[in-house]
C-alpha cells in the first residue's frame, strides 16, 4: 500500500494520511489523482491544478512519474512560509 | 544552522550566538519575520504546517544556492512550525560575510525563498474563523528577482 500524505488546505479536506493500493504495475501521479478523486470532479480539478505539487519519497517529480505500493507520496498545495 | 522550531524563538539570543559563531565576519545581516495582526479580520495566530524531511531538505537546498551565489561565511535560519501568536517571531534569518552587500543580498534571497518556495503552509486563525494563505503576486515577483 502506498502512503499518501496531504498538507495545508488539502490536509483539511482529505485528512493527513491515507493508504491506497496502486496495483502490481504501480500508477502515474495522474493515475493516483484519478484513484483519490473517485469520480468527485471538484476534487479531481483541485488535485490536478498545476499549483499542486507531488513529492515521491521526498522528491518533487513530474506528473508522469511512476509510483508503487512502497512509495510515500506528499500532496502539496502552493507553499506559503515566513 | 538550519532549524525548525515548534516552540518560541528568541531572535536576540539567536543573533548573539550567530555573532559569536561568525566572529571573523565584517558584515552581519539579520531578518526577523513577525506575525501581523490583520486589523479588521481579527487574526490572533498563524498555524504553520510543514513536511518535516522535505521542508528541511528544501531549505538546505536554498542555503546551498545562497552559498554558491555569495561569499557567505555563515548563516542561520530558524523557522517556527505549529501555532504562532500575533506579535511572535515566525522566522529568523542571519547571514555573515566579509562585506555588507553579500550579507544583505543573501539574507534577502533566503527570506524570499522561505516565503514562496519552502514547503510551509500557513493558516490564519482569527476571531471570525480560519483561512489558508497562499503567496501573493508580489511574493512571487519578489522571488523572481533572483532568477
Amino acid at each position: 500500500m502506498a502512503r499518501i500524505v496531504f498538507y495545508g488546505r488539502l490536509a483539511d479536506k482529505m485528512g493527513r494520511e491515507r493508504t491506497i493500493a496502486l496495483g502490481p504495475d504501480g500508477q502515474s501521479v495522474q493515475g493516483l489523482i484519478e484513484l483519490l478523486s473517485g469520480g468527485d470532479q471538484e476534487l479531481r480539478r483541485s488535485l490536478s491544478d498545476p499549483s499542486v505539487k507531488f513529492a515521491v519519497n521526498d522528491t518533487v517529480g513530474p506528473r508522469d512519474a511512476r509510483i508503487g505500493d512502497d512509495d510515500e507520496i506528499a500532496v502539496m498545495p502552493p507553499f506559503s512560509g515566513g | 544552522m538550519i532549524k525548525l522550531s515548534s516552540g518560541p524563538i528568541e531572535p536576540g539570543a539567536l543573533f548573539d550566538a550567530f555573532r559569536r559563531s561568525a566572529a571573523n565576519a565584517g558584515a552581519v545581516a539579520a531578518f526577523v519575520g513577525v506575525v501581523r495582526g490583520e486589523g479588521e479580520e481579527g487574526v490572533t495566530a498563524l498555524e504553520l504546517d510543514h513536511a518535516p524531511q522535505l521542508t528541511l531538505r528544501e531549505i538546505e537546498r536554498a542555503a546551498d544556492e545562497a552559498r554558491r551565489r555569495w561569499p557567505i561565511i555563515d548563516m542561520a535560519i530558524v523557522h517556527r512550525v505549529g501555532r504562532v501568536g500575533v506579535g511572535e517571531p515566525v522566522v529568523f534569518v542571519a547571514t555573515a560575510a566579509e562585506h555588507r552587500r553579500a550579507a544583505f543580498q543573501s539574507c534577502d534571497f533566503l527570506v524570499d525563498f522561505l516565503k514562496t518556495d519552502a514547503p510551509f503552509w500557513k493558516k490564519e486563525i482569527g476571531r471570525s474563523g480560519e483561512r489558508w494563505i497562499e503567496p501573493t503576486a508580489k511574493d512571487y515577483a519578489d522571488r523572481d528577482r533572483w532568477r
